[in-house]
C-alpha cells in the first residue's frame, strides 16, 4: 500500500452541555492511505460524525493534529481536496439534479458544464438530469450526492451514514456501484456507518469506536480481496470477518 | 372548470337574493315612512348601474391609490430584502434585529398615519407611500425570515467545505430557498399595501380610491361607495392571481410532483 494521504493524531474534542463537558472523543489516532476505503463503526453517539466534521473542518479538535500527507489539513481544505457527503445529504430542493451536480464546481468557478455530464453518467443518472430532488426515492438522492461531492475532483471523500436510511436491497446494490464509481475516480473514502456488514464490504479498514468518550477500540484490516462483488457476501471470509469485528463491538457495551 | 361554476353560480344567488329582499324591503320601509335601507346599502343592481355611470371616475381614482400602493409595495420590498440579507450575513445580528422588526409592526401605523400625512405635508402622495411600505414590509420579512427555518445546517456546513463565501452562501442558497417564501407573502403584502394606501387617502389628498370613499360617505352616495370598494378588491384579487402565475414559473421546483 502507499503511504498514508491522511494521518489523524491524538485528537479529542470536548462539548459542553449544561455546564457538563462531556468528552466526546478522546485520543483518536489513525491513518488513511491513498485509495483505502476505511470504514468508521460504532454505537450511536460515540463521535463518528464528529471526526468527520473535524477532518473536514467544520469543527476544531481541542487538540491533536490531522496531516493531509505532509502538509495540516487546512492545506487540503483550501485546495479544495476533500468531499463531504452530509448524513442529510443536502441536496437542495430548488436545483434539479444536473444543477445540484453543478453547484460546486459553480462555487468554485470552475465552469464545466461536461464534468456534470461526466458524473450523471458515471452515476447512472442521465435519465434524471432534469428531476428535482424530491422527485427521486432514496437511493437515486444517495447517488446525486456522491456525483455532487465528487464533481470537483476531490482526493478524499467523507461520507457520513449516507445509506442508513435506505432498504437492505437497495443498500447492497448502492454498495457495489460505490466501489465501481471508487475504482474508477481513485478516490479515498472514509465512510461512516453503523452497520458492520456494509463496512466490512466496503473497506480496507474498519475503525471501531466505543461508546462516549469515543476512543478507538480496535482498528481491523479487512484481509478480503481489493475486487469485490455480491458474491462476496456469502463467502464464509467474509462472515469471519463481520464475526471479529461484531465481538468487538459486544465486548464494548 | 366545475369549481369556478359553483362559484358563480353561488354568487348569482346571493346576488339576487340580495336584490329582491331588499328592494321587498325597501318598500315596506318608504310604504311606513321610515328611510329606506337603500339609503345605507345599495342593491347590487345599483352598484352595477354606478359602475356604468362613474366607472370613469373609480378608474382613474384607482390608478392613484395602485400606482400609491405598489410603489409602497416596493419600498416595503426592497426593506425587507435589506433585512434578510443582513440576517444572512450577519447571522448574529438576527437576534438583536428580529425583535425589533417586530416591534415595528406592533406599532400601530394607522393610529400613527396622520402625523405621516402631516410630516409630508398634505396632499404629498409621499405619506401615503410611506404607509403602504410600512404596512407591507412585514408580512414579507416574516415570509422571507421563515427561511432559516428550510435552509437545513448541512447544506450549509456543505458550502463551507467548499471554502464558499458569504455571498454565495446567500446566493445560491438563501435566496433561492426563500422564493417559495417570498410568494407566500406577497399574498398577505399586496393587499396590505392597497389598504395601506387606501387609509392613507383619507387623510388629505384630493386624489385615490380613499378620497372618492371620504367623497361618497359625506355625499351620502353608497353606491359608489360600495362601487369603490368593490373595484380595489376586484383588483387586489387579480394581482394576487398575477403573482401566482408568476410563482408557477419562478419556483417550478414546488408545483413538479412526478
Amino acid at each position: 500500500m502507499n503511504a498514508p494521504v491522511i494521518d489523524i493524531k491524538d485528537i479529542s474534542k470536548c462539548y459542553i452541555k449544561k455546564r457538563q463537558p462531556i468528552e466526546v472523543l478522546k485520543n483518536i489516532s489513525f491513518s488513511v492511505n491513498d485509495g483505502e476505503v476505511v470504514a468508521i463503526v460504532g454505537p450511536s453517539g460515540c463521535g463518528k460524525t464528529t471526526i468527520l466534521k473535524i477532518i473536514c473542518g467544520l469543527i476544531k479538535p481541542d487538540c491533536g493534529c490531522i496531516k493531509y500527507q505532509d502538509n495540516d489539513i487546512s492545506y487540503a481544505l483550501k485546495k479544495c481536496l476533500i468531499g463531504y457527503i452530509p448524513q442529510s445529504l443536502s441536496l437542495l430542493p430548488f436545483r434539479t439534479v444536473r444543477k445540484n451536480v453543478m453547484l460546486p464546481l459553480e462555487v468554485l468557478k470552475i465552469n464545466n458544464c461536461e464534468r456534470a455530464d461526466e458524473l450523471i453518467l458515471l452515476c447512472d443518472l442521465q435519465k434524471y438530469a432534469n428531476y428535482y430532488p424530491h422527485q427521486l426515492s432514496g437511493g437515486m438522492r444517495q447517488k446525486v450526492a456522491i456525483a455532487r461531492a465528487l464533481a470537483y475532483k476531490p482526493k478524499i471523500l467523507l461520507m457520513d451514514e449516507p445509506m442508513a436510511s435506505l432498504d437492505e436491497m437497495i443498500k447492497e446494490k448502492l454498495n457495489e456501484e460505490l466501489l465501481k464509481i471508487k475504482d474508477s475516480t481513485k478516490s479515498t473514502i472514509i465512510y461512516v456507518t453503523h452497520n458492520i456488514e456494509e463496512a466490512v464490504f466496503l473497506s480496507n479498514k474498519v475503525i471501531v469506536l466505543s461508546k462516549t468518550p469515543g476512543i478507538i477500540v480496535d482498528a481491523v484490516d479487512i484481509s478480503l480481496p481489493d475486487k469485490r462483488d455480491s458474491s462476496l457476501r456469502s463467502d464464509p471470509a467474509f462472515f469471519r470477518e463481520v464475526t471479529k469485528i461484531r465481538k468487538i463491538l459486544q465486548n464494548n457495551k | 372548470m366545475n369549481k369556478i361554476f359553483i362559484t358563480i353560480i353561488s354568487l348569482l344567488i346571493i346576488l339576487v337574493a340580495w336584490q329582491v329582499i331588499e328592494t321587498n324591503a325597501d318598500k315596506q320601509m318608504i310604504a311606513q315612512n321610515q328611510t329606506s335601507i337603500e339609503a345605507f346599502v345599495p342593491t347590487p343592481l345599483t352598484i352595477i348601474n354606478t359602475f356604468a355611470t362613474s366607472g370613469s371616475i373609480i378608474v382613474l381614482e384607482l390608478k392613484y391609490t395602485l400606482f400609491r400602493a405598489m410603489v409602497g409595495l416596493l419600498i416595503g420590498l426592497a426593506l425587507a430584502f435589506m433585512f434578510f440579507f443582513i440576517f444572512v450575513l450577519f447571522p448574529s445580528i438576527r437576534f438583536g434585529l428580529l425583535p425589533l422588526a417586530f416591534a415595528i409592526n406592533s406599532f400601530p401605523v394607522i393610529g400613527f398615519a396622520p402625523l405621516i400625512v402631516l410630516t409630508f405635508g398634505q396632499g404629498s402622495a409621499f405619506s401615503i407611500i410611506f404607509i403602504a411600505a410600512l404596512i407591507s414590509y412585514f408580512p414579507i420579512l416574516v415570509g422571507l425570515d421563515s427561511t432559516f427555518k428550510n435552509v437545513d445546517k448541512e447544506s450549509i456546513e456543505m458550502m463551507n467545505v467548499l471554502n464558499a463565501n458569504k455571498r454565495q452562501v446567500l446566493t445560491k442558497i438563501f435566496l433561492p430557498a426563500s422564493l417559495p417564501n417570498l410568494f407566500m407573502s406577497l399574498r398577505l403584502a399586496i393587499p396590505a399595501s392597497i389598504i395601506g394606501a387606501t387609509i392613507g387617502e383619507w387623510l388629505g389628498v384630493r386624489t385615490g380610491i380613499g378620497q372618492l370613499i371620504t367623497v361618497a360617505l359625506y355625499q351620502l352616495k353608497p353606491g359608489l361607495l360600495y362601487a369603490a370598494l368593490l373595484s380595489v378588491t376586484i383588483v387586489s384579487i387579480l394581482i394576487v392571481w398575477i403573482i401566482s402565475l408568476l410563482e408557477k414559473k419562478v419556483v417550478p421546483w414546488k408545483y413538479y410532483h412526478n
